[in-house]
């Protein structure tokens, strides 16, 4: 199922925590975390290299964006520069890497790959959502359509007023009607576009 | 700053006062004057509640001036927690108050001979002690309403809650922000139990009629200032990331690197984070009226408090920072953004610290004393420790001896202090730094990331694992040193990065004191510290084996890295060899 929603001055705010909670975007594997990031995710070359501080793959601190992204399913996580010294430390390739010396991605982590084309789970923390997000929304990623179905349901008039447009499958449909939200609940994955 | 006034409380009736200039003390600000006085004048044998322990309240060297970012005030004892020395510092007006008022410090010394509680008042006018009944068992709130038409327009409060009044292990001073309110709090160690065991309840500070501190130098000062406010204002870390979302913006990464303690640290991650980060918290405050972006005093220019209201738009609490929202959040099981800043107002209320408390209640969830997740529990908890009742007393003497009471071995606290927010076998250069910390497990006492500037001990690979011991040295002295200045930890991010902006801080010393300090000077003055802390420490009883985690870091790996802490005990001792 695709949705496409249309939102008033493109504030997408109401969505952001979809992209914290991670979606999911098909890529090509065996390919380096800086290839799919420019070249299935599209994200500008200045973003990579300057405002993506901390990158986590499967939850290990990535120092090095030649390491190859393998296996579907795996879960790709991009921070801006974060406060603190623990914060300091997960920067990538940082002075103060060290301290998380045991938890960073090494070698041992890397798996065959057993597919060309597979599924990778993005979250966006902090800055990285206004900064990536419009970009992932424009050109649709996949979520539960059951978490999709509770945010819709939770939004309030003033949110609810600044969706200007929603449809499923290219036929407009109404954000508050109730068959929609079913529809959407019993769909595992939804394909969604926020414009 | 030229100035140390002594309230003696051994007078028999009213406290005493006795100033005088600075001494041996003479150059010192911050940690460093509040730990030498403790090392030079508390026997370090002496009990923490007894007449023999000292409360030392000192602004730091660049308090009271111009310089952006200055307001710390390092609060120092002996303490009732660790048994160890002890610097804890907050926020909020007082320290500017103070150093303009010309106070380096305020030594609280003696013995009360009864259970009468005093008010303090200070202003440039004198000194003054009033006995006062009405203000037993009071929170830090209803202080604050009491006394704000005294210190709102010019001052700030200085008070400790119930809990430093009953001399709970567990228990703050506070200090006001710009608004009045007691949201700031000098918070790990006990020391509102030392300045309760002295019988004082309230410090009022007046800043009326009193001028920004002189420096020696204005022109350098000024320059220096501006290169310093600069550098703030342009990093992504103080001039974005901070005042945008506060420090809970750490919750979603900590939580994805997996060293988020979770369910008192059987865990490194926690499934609703995310609907406790900093981002939510921040679109949540936006929504409802809220302020994410506010400073606990005045010339902060990072912003990184705020505000939390409820959904009609009223003050709930303070904006809670990353430590509070993981200790009452993930550390518990607790995922409601409303009931954690509920939560923090009441640590702040009854003067409790949030992470000891937090850790607190994880041990006593642990213990099956109520379920993860149990917010209304958690919430009725903090009232029987700020109300004193007898589990609350229990609750109220720390992590580690709630966990005694219960029988548990699982209390992730060293030198008896509970961990902070980041778990050690994860970050296991955190874990040295918890280790050796004089403070016990603390996670600023190795925040200041200068070290790479300042290269004390020399260069350190950074991805060497070896490098760990080094890299917390390197901290610890850094952080020593900052915490001397008045300057709030928060500057080191811009610091890391930019020399120009840590060369601008050192600058600023000198203009304002007329000296010639260099990056070597500053690591001097961070070891000396550190000395001073050791030895009080290796006096009163602390040893190498205090130096060490809890064994079960050692032999319970955590999730989702399935980690333990290796760091070699030998390594762990090197630590000080500099």
């Amino acid at each position: 199922m695709d949705v496409r929603i249309q939102v008033e001055g493109q504030d997408r705010q109401m969505f952001h925590s979809l992209l914290r909670e991670g979606v999911d975007v098909e890529v090509r594997l065996g390919r380096s975390v800086r290839e799919i990031l420019k070249d299935d995710l599209h994200v500008p070359d200045q973003v990579i290299e300057k405002d993506i501080q901390s990158l986590f793959l499967n939850n290990h601190p990535v120092d090095d964006l030649r390491i190859p992204v393998q296996k579907s399913d795996s879960v790709l996580s991009l921070s801006a520069a974060m406060p603190g010294l623990v914060g300091a430390s997960m920067r990538r390739g940082g002075t103060y890497a060290g301290l998380r010396q045991g938890i960073s991605w090494s070698e041992n982590e890397a798996e065959q790959v057993g597919q060309d084309k597979g599924c990778l789970r993005v979250k966006l923390f902090n800055f990285m959502v206004p900064a990536l997000g419009p970009l992932l929304f424009s050109r649709g990623v996949q979520v539960k359509g059951s978490r999709l179905a509770q945010i819709l349901k939770g939004l309030t008039e003033a949110e609810r007023d600044r969706i200007v447009g929603l449809y499923v499958n290219d036929t407009k449909a109404q954000i508050q009607d109730p068959e929609l939200i079913e529809r959407l609940t019993a769909e595992e994955i939804v394909r969604l576009f926020v414009v | 700053m030229d100035k140390i006034l002594r309230i003696n409380v051994s007078g028999g009736g009213q406290p005493l006062f006795q100033e005088e200039g600075l001494g041996d003390y003479a150059g010192l600000g911050g940690r460093a004057l509040t730990s030498a006085v403790v090392n030079a004048e508390v026997p370090a044998d002496s009990h923490p509640l007894g007449p023999e322990n000292k409360l030392v309240i000192a602004p730091g060297m660049l308090s009271g001036t111009a310089a952006v970012n200055s307001g710390r005030l390092s609060i120092g004892c002996k303490s009732p927690l660790t048994g160890g020395i002890k610097e804890a510092n907050a926020g909020g007006q007082a320290a500017q108050v103070l150093a303009k008022l010309g106070y380096a410090a305020l030594i609280i010394e003696g013995e009360r001979s009864s259970d009468d509680l005093y008010v303090i008042r200070i202003s440039k006018e004198g000194v003054t002690a009033e006995k006062d009944d009405s203000v037993r068992m009071l929170t830090n709130y209803q202080l604050a309403d009491k006394f704000q038409d005294e210190y709102l327009k010019n001052g700030s409060m200085i008070s400790i809650g119930t809990a430093g009044e009953m001399r709970m292990a567990n228990s703050t001073v506070a200090v006001t922000d710009p608004e009045g309110r007691p949201t700031r709090h000098a918070g790990r160690g006990g020391v509102g139990a030392v300045m309760g065991s002295k019988g004082i309840k309230v410090i009022l500070v007046d800043g009326t009629g009193t001028k920004m501190l002189q420096p020696k130098d204005p022109e350098k000062f000024k320059a220096a200032n501006k290169v310093f406010t600069e550098g703030l204002k342009k990093h992504p870390v103080t001039g974005e990331g901070l005042p945008a979302y506060g420090t809970n913006v750490l919750t979603n990464v900590i939580n994805e690197a997996g060293a988020f303690p979770t369910y008192n640290f059987k865990t490194g991650r926690y499934k609703d984070a995310e609907k406790i980060s900093g981002e939510a918290q921040a679109e949540l405050e936006t929504k409802r009226g809220g302020n994410p972006t506010h400073g606990c005093h005045r010339g902060c220019v990072i912003r990184c408090s705020g505000v939390f209201v409820d959904k009609e738009g009223k003050y709930v609490s303070k904006q809670p920072e990353y430590e509070t929202v993981w200790s009452h959040g993930g550390n518990c099981g607790i995922c409601d953004l409303d009931e954690i800043a509920k939560l923090d107002f009441l640590d702040d209320d009854y003067g409790l610290d949030t992470i000891e408390m937090g850790a607190t209640i994880g041990v006593a969830m642990e213990a099956g004393l109520l379920e993860f997740g149990d917010a209304k529990g958690a919430v009725d908890l903090v009232h029987e420790v700020g109300k004193g009742t007898p589990l609350g007393r229990i609750l109220g003497s720390g992590t580690g001896a709630t966990a005694k009471a219960f029988g548990l071995e699982r209390a992730p606290v060293v030198k008896n202090q509970a961990m902070p927010a980041y778990d050690p076998r994860a970050v296991k250069g955190m874990g040295v730094t918890y280790a050796t910390s004089t403070m016990g497990a603390d996670h600023t006492a190795g925040y200041a990331v200068t070290a790479n500037i300042l290269k004390v001990g020399g260069e350190v690979d950074p991805l060497k694992a070896e490098g760990q011991v080094d890299l917390s040295r390197n901290l610890q002295i850094a952080t020593a040193a900052v915490d001397a200045t008045g300057m709030c930890l928060f500057i080191a991010f811009a610091v890391l990065d930019q020399p120009e902006t840590f060369q601008a801080l050192i600058d600023m010393i000198n203009a304002m004191y007329g000296l010639s300090l260099t990056a070597d000077d500053v690591t001097d003055l961070g070891k000396s510290i550190l000395k001073n802390e050791r030895d009080f420490n290796a006096r009163a009883g602390l040893s190498a084996i205090h130096d060490r985690l809890p064994r079960y870091f050692r032999r319970e790996s955590l999730e989702p890295h399935n980690v333990t802490f290796d760091i070699p005990d030998e390594q762990l001792d090197t630590v000080f060899n500099w």
